[in-house]
This record gives structure tokens, sequence and C-alpha cells, in this order.
């Protein structure tokens, strides 16, 4: 394996699982698979390209968003909906996963679809557990900025949640 | 975190909600193997479509270029000289507009991909509403030209060539009207009906990143 190819499997067992998130969390249902598929192929084709100005990790980030938010786009104008995304998860739950679990997080991924295209980012990375800063380098905005607005979109989401739960 | 983990959603939860959930995933090996697959035949394909595309534009001046060179005289061969730059110059733009694509960086933050999205959608808006004049009108002058020389050096007394001349001047005139109107058409029902909602798209994308919206 060469130095880049090794590069490429240290990245992908490193970040997989949290690009697999976004992906799951963006595609249309049914489409996951493709929408993972295509964010490692243009990873792979980008990584000769990385010139190490920013972490790796980082610069992974913006590819994978930069490919589901691509996508996702042509996606929904095909479609001519808006915000038509998977809200119901994959199978393969793990089995001590409860009902209510299940539709808590059905819940939390609907939420999130409604919201526009850049605070779903935001959120995305903030549920990813991502600091602030590391958002901003991202996603180009400044880090007081990204403070502000995911301060804003936590209230939003929360409140939305319960009053979906209370509704049900 | 300002929340308690024991509130309903609070931060924690929806963190650990998001994170749940999980399948089992192939090993970066796996994914390594499927990223160099797809690769290899994206570039195939890439190269076809390089390849197809300079090709019908190529097939347009080979066209013009036997009739020039078959035609006696000298007048058609000057005249294919003349008419070459507008047989060409749409190849040459088609090339460009490739090329320009390529440049856009994979890597770009967020709000600087937008950006760039956005001017190449703009840029491929104009291009497809000026295809009249990148694309038809070169075309149609480079085509006449030469098939009008064409004709003006074909056998038979000099009012005769002169009819033949005009009247393959007029028809390819008319031909290309056609024709270009159909183009024109179907360049612009594709600017209203893909380009400009995925510019809208783009445009309020980029409106909710501005600072004073948070």
């Amino acid at each position: 394996m060469d130095p880049l190819e090794q590069r490429y499997v240290d990245l992908i067992d490193r970040n997989g699982p949290r690009i697999r998130r976004l992906c799951r969390s963006w595609a249309r249902r049914g489409n996951e698979g493709d929408l993972e598929a295509e964010v490692f192929l243009q990873l792979w084709r980008a990584l000769p390209s990385f010139e190490g100005r920013s972490n790796i990790d980082t610069w992974a980030y913006r590819v994978t968003l930069n490919v589901v938010l691509s996508q996702t786009r042509k996606e929904r104008l095909r479609q001519g909906t808006e915000s038509d995304t998977e809200v119901e998860l994959l199978p393969g739950r793990p089995a001590a996963d409860s009902l209510e679990a299940s539709e808590r997080r059905s819940a939390l991924h609907a939420a999130l679809a409604e919201l526009e295209d850049a605070d779903r980012t935001l959120l995305s990375l903030w549920l990813e557990e991502l600091p602030y800063a590391q958002i901003a380098e991202i996603t180009g905005l400044t880090t007081t900025h990204v403070g502000v607005r995911i301060h804003r979109l936590k209230k939003r989401l929360t409140d939305r949640l319960r009053a979906t739960a209370e509704g049900a | 975190m300002s929340n308690s983990d024991h509130e309903p959603f609070s931060e924690r939860e929806l963190q650990a909600l998001w994170r749940s959930g999980e399948r089992d995933t192939p090993s970066g090996e796996e994914v390594l193997e499927d990223a160099k697959r797809r690769s290899r035949r994206l570039t195939r394909s890439l190269r076809r479509r390089d390849l197809r595309e300079t090709v019908a534009g190529l097939f347009g001046f080979g066209v013009m270029a036997v009739i020039a060179l078959r035609a006696p005289g000298l007048v058609p061969k000057v005249a294919l000289l003349l008419g070459s730059p507008f047989l060409l110059l749409p190849v040459w733009r088609l090339h460009a507009e490739r090329r320009r694509h390529r440049d856009l960086a994979p890597d770009a933050a967020l709000k600087s991909q937008l950006s760039l999205e956005l001017q190449r959608v703009q840029g491929q808006i104009d291009l497809l509403l000026r295809v009249a004049r990148w694309y038809v009108a070169p075309l149609a002058i480079g085509s006449t030209i030469v098939v009008t020389a064409a004709a003006s050096a074909a056998p038979g007394t000099p009012a005769f060539r002169i009819a033949t001349a005009a009247v393959c001047l007029v028809g390819s005139l008319l031909i290309f009207g056609i024709v270009g109107w159909g183009v024109v058409r179907l360049n612009r029902h594709a600017v209203e009906n893909d380009l400009e909602p995925l510019r809208d798209d783009l445009v309020e994308a980029l409106e909710t990143l501005r600072e004073d919206a948070a």
C-alpha cells in the first residue's frame, strides 16, 4: 500500500463513522449508500491535493459537506420537493435500542430535516461534538458567529422536539 | 453544556441520539478498494465524454473541410481558411468551460464553496443564454462561408454559379436559423428549469450564512 493509500485508510478508519452519520442524516431514504460512496470517492480523488494547511480531519469534513450539500441540492431540485430526506433510521439497530429511543432519534432527524441547509450543517457538526473553532474552520464563518447561531439553533431544535413529544 | 443530563432532549441526549443506530461499517481498506474502483470508472467516463464532445465539435469542421477541399479552385480553400476560426470557436469554448469547472476546490470552506458554486452556476446560465452568440452564430458563419464559396466554384456559367451560391447562402442561413432557434429554446428551457432554481437555492443558502443573519 503506497503512502497516499495508507493516509486514506487511516482517514477513513478515524472519520468513517462520522462521515456515515452525516450521509445518513442527509440522504434520501434508500440512497444513503450512494451518498456515502460518492463522499468516499471524492475524498479519494481530492486527497492528493491536500496541502496540509489545515487539520486533515477538518479537510475531510469540508469535502464531505460539500459533496453532501451539492448532491442533496441536486436531488431536491430533481425531485422538486423540500427536505424529503430520510427521517426513519436504517435497519440494523442494536438489540438493546428501545423503541422509544428509536422514535426520539427519528424525531431528531425529522426536526433537522426541517432546517435550512446551513443551519442543519451547523447543528450536525455540533451534534458530532466538534469544537466551535473547528466548525468555524469547516464552514468559513467566524467562531463567534458559529457560537451565536448554534446557541439559537439548539433552542429551536429542543423546542421543536419537546412540542413533538407533547403532541405525541 | 448548559442543559441537565436528565432533562428531556438535553444536549447530551441529542448528541447520543445522533450517534446511535450505528451499523456494521466496512474497514478503511474496503472503502479504499471501492473508491479506487469507482475513481477509475469515473476517469474513464469523463475521458469518453470529453472525447465525444470534441469529436462532435470537430465533425462539423471535418465536413466543411471535405466540401472545401473537394471543390475546384482556390476560392473554397481560402473560404475554409477564413471560416475555420468560426467553426473551431465552439469546440475551444466547450473545452475551456470544462477546464474551468475542474478548478473548483472540493475542500473549500462551506461559505466559499457556496460562492464558488454560485459563480459556476451563474457562468453556466450566462453561457447557455448566449449560446446563439458563441455556438450557433460562429458555426453558421463558418459553414455558410465554406458552402457558398464551394457552390460558387461549381462548373457552369457565371450566372449559374452565382445562382447556386445564392441558393446555398440562403439555404444555409435558413437551416442554421431553424436549428439555432431550437438550440436556443432548449438551452433557455434548461436554464429556467434547472439552473435558475439551483442558483436561487445557492443565493438563499449564502444569505442564511450572512453574519447578521445569526
